[in-house]
């Protein structure tokens, strides 16, 4: 699968009529899975939208986004006068796991992982971040992909999303397990010699009624 | 209980200038974050003028919401950043961060 995340903000007073052009237009491209909803109070750099769109592959995401169909929806979002800002990646299907089971919350992170990436890094925090689920039981359903083409604050490197029964499984569980304070998190902490991802980030959520990330 | 350890190897002759420039320049700042210095250990247990000296310096945090805020804060400081990148690394040869928890608490620890 070749997927295409895009989280715009927008202008005041454009919000609702560019949902809706974006709706109806996602709608009519042909995406084998499609995620386009409101964000909840509480993001951080984390936009209005989420929209997020699955492909076989990326030839067939690159034909979709260029089609007459999402034409409405590309143009609006290029507009700086109706898009105040969007960040955008596309990711074939990376580290996966979980349960495909029922709605709840999507969330999604965006790094980019540029402090010193050697290969030796990179490997070690990807597969300490992909271990996390392991650990921690409020992650039911979850992907680290590598971005291979990205814009918006940063030419972002990885793609982190969970799904979770509700917001506590984030904001609880997630938050407060030592798997992330004790242990992950030493790659974004400017205090450890481990540090690698940017401060600066993506951190999104939407409620989601059914399973959104697919193998 | 949780503890954010830096240990620090420093160049030789500097094991106390680097614990005094410590104290005055990062550890007021991390006091002030939430977190309390427990304890600076000095490996071998005296200053040594032509080797280097291993410190351990021991900050506790009551429960892992202390370590988020204190980590929060951080990050906005830049005396924080100048420390590590500038005022820092004259004195050392290495040095690594960790944080750790009494053995017997892991388990409720993990259970959130």
């Amino acid at each position: 699968m070749y997927n295409r995340l895009l989280i715009p903000t927008f202008a005041p007073g454009h919000r609702d009529a560019a949902m809706a052009t974006i709706a109806e237009a996602g709608a009519a491209i042909g995406a084998e899975a499609l995620l386009f909803a409101p964000t909840l109070p509480g993001v951080y750099n984390g936009g209005d939208a989420i929209w997020r769109a699955s492909f076989a592959h990326r030839a067939a995401c690159d034909a979709a986004l260029r089609s007459a169909a999402w034409a409405p929806a590309a143009e609006l979002l290029a507009d700086p006068a109706v898009t105040t800002h969007l960040d955008a990646v596309g990711y074939a299907t990376g580290k996966v796991g979980g349960l495909v089971d029922g709605g709840g919350l999507y969330r999604v992170a965006l790094f980019r992982a540029a402090i010193d990436p050697t290969p030796e890094r990179l490997a070690a925090f990807g597969a300490q971040t992909a271990a996390m689920p392991r650990a921690i039981r409020s992650i039911r359903r979850w992907q680290l992909a590598t971005a291979d083409e990205a814009s918006g604050l940063h030419g972002w490197t990885h793609v982190w999303e969970q799904e979770y029964a509700d917001r506590a499984g984030l904001e609880g569980a997630y938050m407060m397990h030592p798997a992330h304070w004790a242990h992950v998190e030493r790659w974004f902490d400017p205090e450890y010699t481990e540090f690698l991802v940017h401060p600066l980030l993506v951190h999104s959520f939407c409620a989601i009624d059914r399973p959104v990330i697919a193998a | 209980m949780i503890w954010i350890v830096d240990e620090v190897e420093t160049k030789p002759g500097m094991g106390a200038a680097f614990l005094d420039a410590y104290m005055t320049h990062y550890a007021p700042g991390n006091e002030a974050r939430g977190l309390k210095l427990v304890h600076r250990m000095v490996e071998p247990a005296m200053w040594l003028d032509d080797a280097p000296n291993r410190l351990l310096l021991v900050w506790q945090a009551d429960h892992a919401g202390a370590v988020w805020t204190a980590k929060h804060r951080a990050r906005g400081d830049a005396a924080v950043a100048r420390w590590w990148n500038e005022q820092a690394p004259p004195f050392i040869l290495s040095r690594r961060r960790g944080t750790y928890a009494p053995a017997e608490a892991l388990e409720a620890l993990a259970d959130v």
